[in-house]
């Protein structure tokens, strides 16, 4: 019975916080004529972009690599997120989620879910390409979402964490992370495939973990078909991001509040 | 409700990247607290061992010099700081206003500003739409309510802060300088919506430097000096010796 009102809490506190996100991103696309409609339509625009420029038509048919780029590309982007956007919470959201009813913990969860519900609303333009266009290698991988889900949400969380608090013990990190997550952007198989066989890309499919995030998602929507390895890759680096994030929050969080 | 904060022992620093020349630093001036020189940052002891127990129906002000560590000990109630030393146990959600328009968004409208406060606060969701009409009219705003914060006066700002935090408000209310921007004598409303903000709340704790405005919201008063409690006791009492150490200093 408390693990079901436990369960029922969270929902209501996650409905809730979706509903701050949409209002905030209506909010931020408000001089624009289709608002928030931007979101999944800018995906579908640079995804578009990215497979006709770079389509790969010896190994995909122009249909299975755009499903290829579209799903790499909407598991990048909150990758991407929550890096780029986790350099300074701290120093510039705290005053403001304090004011809102929120502690250390509760501003970064809030973001989470902020990146959560744009992941959403792009996850939807996903399942619709994939239902038009019908998955490769089958639906088999779908009953793995709910982990999929959990590993994201987790991962996101404490790496989150983790950059700012790096941020702020070293300021020149804060520049330094957009130019390397648009390095890792072209280091990652977003729109060119991990099966190639040149050896430098080889090389970054096999040991960027970027890559097994990205393919996990590709097994989800069947763009791929199921990999144990990538799963376990995913969940050991995720398990160890996590442990790390959460003994960094222990001996961090009083003393980062007094940084000024 | 029940609400309470008890403070005990507790000291508080903030701590800064170190850059320039340290030996600068280090030099004392008139006001504020004294500057460390660490390893790797200056550190302000901005509260040294302060004990403050208040409980429900306490109405506490905060006087004292620039740098005396009124914000500290506000922004420490609101869990915006954390202590080096000693504890803090707060008891009772807190609505905290450490500047006029803190934790609302200027490029947003008056009304989105109030549906985001009421879900960040907890409002059921069936009844935001109620509380954004009861704000809305509180406030008196309008089809002010309808644009920018941004391009609101100081005096609608605090028309919409006071609303919001009548409305949609926590067991315990800080509250910083900025109160001056919405001096009760200004108007009717404001004066109306202060004094329903100060009956709606368990506790109030505010920084003030206006003896008025004191005298007309708090009952009992903390003057802070160098980071440490100088007296606590009913407001006419510590202001009198306030002003008789301000006179002479």
């Amino acid at each position: 019975m408390r693990f079901f009102q436990a369960c029922r809490r969270v929902l209501s506190l996650g409905v809730r916080f979706l509903h701050i996100s949409y209002l905030e991103a209506r909010a931020e696309h408000q001089s624009t004529r289709i608002g928030v409609l931007w979101i999944p339509l800018q995906t579908l625009i640079f995804t578009a972009m990215l497979a006709l420029v770079f389509r790969h038509a010896e190994t995909y048919t122009p249909a299975q690599f755009f499903l290829y780029v579209l799903s790499g590309y909407v598991m990048w982007q909150f990758i991407q997120s929550t890096v780029n956007n986790s350099v300074d919470i701290i120093q510039k959201k705290l005053e403001f989620a304090i004011h809102n009813n929120l502690d250390l913990a509760g501003i970064f969860i809030k973001l989470l879910i902020d990146r959560l519900f744009e992941f959403l609303i792009n996850l939807a333009v996903l399942v619709v390409a994939v239902l038009i266009l019908g998955p490769p290698s089958g639906w088999q991988g779908v009953v793995l979402f709910p982990v999929l889900l959990a590993t994201m949400m987790l991962t996101s969380l404490a790496v989150s964490y983790l950059v700012n608090i790096v941020t702020i013990y070293v300021p020149d990190f804060a520049s330094l992370i957009r130019t390397a997550t648009r390095f890792v952007f072209f280091a990652s198989p977003i729109f060119w495939a991990a099966g190639e066989q040149t050896d430098v890309r080889r090389f970054l499919a096999q040991y960027n973990p970027v890559a097994h995030y990205l393919s996990v998602m590709r097994q989800v929507f069947g763009v791929e078909p199921v990999s144990p390895l990538s799963w376990m890759v995913c969940l050991a680096l995720s398990a160890l991001l996590v442990l790390v994030a959460a003994l960094v929050f222990r001996g961090t969080q009083s003393f980062v509040r007094n940084l000024k | 409700m029940t609400a309470s904060i008890d403070i005990r022992d507790a000291s508080v620093s903030y701590f800064l990247k170190k850059s320039g020349k340290a030996e600068k630093v280090s030099e004392r001036g008139a006001v504020g607290a004294e500057i460390v020189v660490g390893r790797r940052y200056y550190e302000v002891n901005a509260l040294r061992a302060v004990t403050l127990r208040l409980d429900t129906g306490s109405r506490v002000g905060l006087i004292g010099i620039n740098g005396s560590g009124k914000s500290t000990l506000l922004k420490l109630c609101a869990g915006a700081l954390a202590v080096q030393s000693g504890s803090i146990a707060v008891q009772g959600k807190i609505s905290p206003q450490f500047a006029l328009g803190s934790g609302i968004k200027g490029e947003l409208t008056g009304r989105l500003n109030t549906q985001l406060k009421c879900l960040y606060m907890g409002v059921p969701q069936s009844r935001i739409k109620e509380h954004v009409e009861e704000v809305k009219s509180l406030s008196g705003l309008g089809g002010y309510f309808e644009l920018p914060v941004r391009s609101y006066s100081a005096g609608m700002r605090s028309r919409l802060v006071m609303s919001l935090m009548r409305l949609v408000r926590g067991d315990i209310i800080v509250m910083d300088e900025w109160i001056s921007a919405a001096d009760a004598s200004v108007n009717k409303t404001i004066s109306r919506l202060q004094s329903d903000l100060i009956n709606s709340a368990s506790i109030l704790i505010m920084a003030s430097h206006s003896q008025r405005i004191l005298e007309d919201w708090v009952d009992q008063l903390v003057w802070l000096d160098q980071g440490q409690i100088r007296e606590f006791g009913p407001v006419k009492d510590v202001y009198a010796a306030y002003k008789a150490w301000m006179d002479k200093r």
